[in-house]
């Protein structure tokens, strides 16, 4: 296995380590890589009355910017498009509190911003 | 999960009710604003978010709308933070929407959530009483002059203190409103040293408020007397000190620690000034210097550099003592009942009226200075006096009256005033063969009346005399600008 794993790899490999990350803190997956419209939800979790949308940005290593940075505001519009039209077809879940978060994945590192 | 609370938006000088509705529902977390917000409203978002979090409150995880009605009305500025907050505290359940509800509430939020003053917290605190308010939570600068409008202030610092009061668990201080304090105004005259017709003219504007042109070359004490016009005139009633502190209020120009305007103002606006800055104006109208003047002076130093449009302006407030401004996005009545004072030079070199100086100035030159005053403003100031150049036995003199003095003559001349004294059979003789003789308006006539009036009242006089009406003609323009005609 090469040091560096492909680009191409990075993104799944990431999110996978991030459902572990979630499902070790006690939430269970709803639903991942779900599409919602013309967008994608990355991983959709749940926690007692608490549903989390969260969106996955990897980077492979330092000097490509912070992965969190990588969310603008027009990604965070499509993310809370996404999740408004997912929550559509769920909706036994509306009355639960519901979050955004996003997850910066980069190198053994693994941190958790809410969003909006 | 919908909770209100009362603020006011300012127009012109008034304040309108603003309701502020905020609305919680399910659904993906968001927050709008809506109801015609300006720029430094809509950003109040991000204030009130941070301001919220800082206060170790609860940001609710849910979509808020924040309605602002009427919505038709445009929302400027940032003393809707405040009142915001608390609708928000209030829907999330965090504070008691009912007793929210019995208070108006205006201030900007910092981002640390510290509770920052807005202009014209007293006409917001005016307009909620007339709504049946009895409360005003605001910053602590503005307590003081909410009190004036007879509602209870709730001085809060932070937003967390708002929060706090709203539960019952902090009880805010109590705030007097201020008093008036009746201070000096500004430099005294005793430190004018001879000049008596200039001082006298000074104490008749003073007396009858009556506009003053005061020219004459450079250096002789037209500025250092005009500056002295406020010392002199009488106090304010307290409703004319609460008329000015409104203006004063929505300018965002009252003094920290000075909440009652209660001396005449005085205002001094560079000859650069736009029409705009002096009579008011914008899209939604700001009032101007000739507003802030009000029942004070208006003082333009070196008349005739000013922008010819911007003294034209000035023509309508002083007949009218108001000035209406008509704008696409409303119009706006300012009152503008000032004393004008006006200084310049008899040319543009400036050498004109000193005997010791030789006027280099071409009579090209000499015609277009003249030209930037109109005569019809030039008639409307009833006091013309030349200020020409002291002797050296003047200015080693002893010092002049000083300004208390002179007020105590003013007051009581203002008092026997509002009686006008009449006209004496040969006052209105003379002033019959003065409207013959000399080109004197309609206008102009009943101008030298009134100053004549003033000029018997100072005398303590029941009726006005020729004596009177010959020294109100002697101020008179154009004669007393000497070659101006």
């Amino acid at each position: 296995m090469p040091a560096r794993p492909s680009a191409r790899a990075l993104g799944p490999r990431a999110e996978r380590r991030v459902r572990l990350y979630y499902r070790l803190r006690g939430y269970r997956v709803l639903a991942a890589n779900a599409r919602a419209g013309r967008n994608e939800l990355d991983i959709v979790l749940r926690r007692g009355r608490r549903v989390v949308f969260c969106e996955v940005k990897a980077r492979s290593g330092e000097g490509y910017g912070d992965p969190r940075e990588a969310v603008g505001p027009e990604k965070e519009r499509r993310v809370r498009r996404a999740a408004e039209i997912w929550l559509a077809g769920h909706p036994e879940l509306l009355e639960l509190e519901i979050a955004l978060e996003v997850v910066g994945v980069r190198g053994k590192r693994i941190e958790r911003v809410p969003l909006g | 999960m919908l909770a209100r609370a009362t603020t006011h938006a300012l127009v012109g000088l008034e304040a309108w009710p603003v309701e502020v509705e905020a609305h919680l529902q399910r659904g993906v977390p968001a927050f709008s604003i809506v109801g015609l917000p300006d720029k430094a409203c809509q950003e109040a978002k991000e204030r009130v978010r941070s301001g919220i979090t800082s206060a170790e409150l609860e940001w609710p995880l849910r979509r808020l709308t924040v309605n602002l009605a009427p919505a038709g009305l445009r929302k400027e500025g940032s003393g809707f933070d405040l009142p915001i907050a608390l609708a928000v505290l209030a829907a999330s359940h965090q504070i008691p929407a009912e007793r929210l509800a019995q208070h108006a509430a205006l201030g900007e939020l910092a981002l640390d959530g510290r509770v920052r003053p807005v202009p014209g917290a007293l006409v917001a605190a005016e307009a909620a009483r007339r709504a049946g308010l009895e409360r005003l939570i605001c910053p602590p600068e503005s307590a003081p002059e909410a009190a004036l409008a007879g509602i209870e202030p709730i001085p809060v610092e932070h937003l967390a203190q708002a929060g706090a009061y709203l539960r019952g668990t902090f009880k805010p201080p109590r705030v007097a409103p201020p008093e008036a304090r009746n201070g000096s105004g500004g430099p005294d005259l005793a430190d004018v040293r001879g000049q008596e017709r200039a001082r006298r003219a000074l104490e008749l504007a003073a007396a009858g408020r009556h506009n003053l042109l005061l020219a004459g070359p450079p250096g002789t004490g037209k500025t250092m007397l005009a500056r002295r016009l406020p010392g002199i005139l009488p106090e304010l009633t307290i409703e004319q000190a609460l008329e000015v502190t409104r203006i004063h209020s929505v300018a965002g120009l009252l003094p920290a620690g000075r909440p009652l305007v209660d001396r005449p103002p005085f205002r001094a606006p560079h000859h650069t000034a736009s029409t705009a800055a002096i009579v008011g104006g914008g899209a939604g109208p700001r009032p101007g210097e000739a507003t802030l003047a009000h029942r004070g002076v208006l003082f333009l130093d070196e008349l005739a550099e000013f922008y010819r449009p911007a003294l034209e302006a000035l023509r309508q407030p002083l007949e009218d003592g108001s000035i209406a401004i008509a704008r696409v996005q409303g119009h706006a009545v300012f009152p503008a009942r000032f004393v004008l004072v006006g200084t310049m030079n008899l040319c543009p070199c400036g050498g004109r009226g000193d005997p010791a100086a030789q006027c280099s100035c071409s009579p090209q030159r000499l015609a277009a200075y003249r030209d930037k005053l109109s005569r019809a403003l030039l008639d409307r100031f009833d006091l013309v006096v030349q200020v020409p150049r002291a002797r050296s036995t003047e200015l080693a003199g002893s010092p002049g009256e000083a300004s208390a003095v002179v007020r105590g003559r003013v007051e009581s001349a203002a008092v026997r005033l509002r009686d006008p004294p009449d006209l004496s059979k040969p006052g209105a003789e003379l002033l019959a063969r003065a409207v013959d003789s000399l080109p004197l308006s309609g206008r102009g006539r009943a101008r030298v009346a009134r100053v004549a009036e003033t000029i018997a009242a100072l005398a303590g006089e029941a009726s006005v005399g020729a004596e009177h009406v010959a020294e109100a003609l002697s101020y008179r323009s154009p004669t007393e600008l000497g070659s101006w005609t």
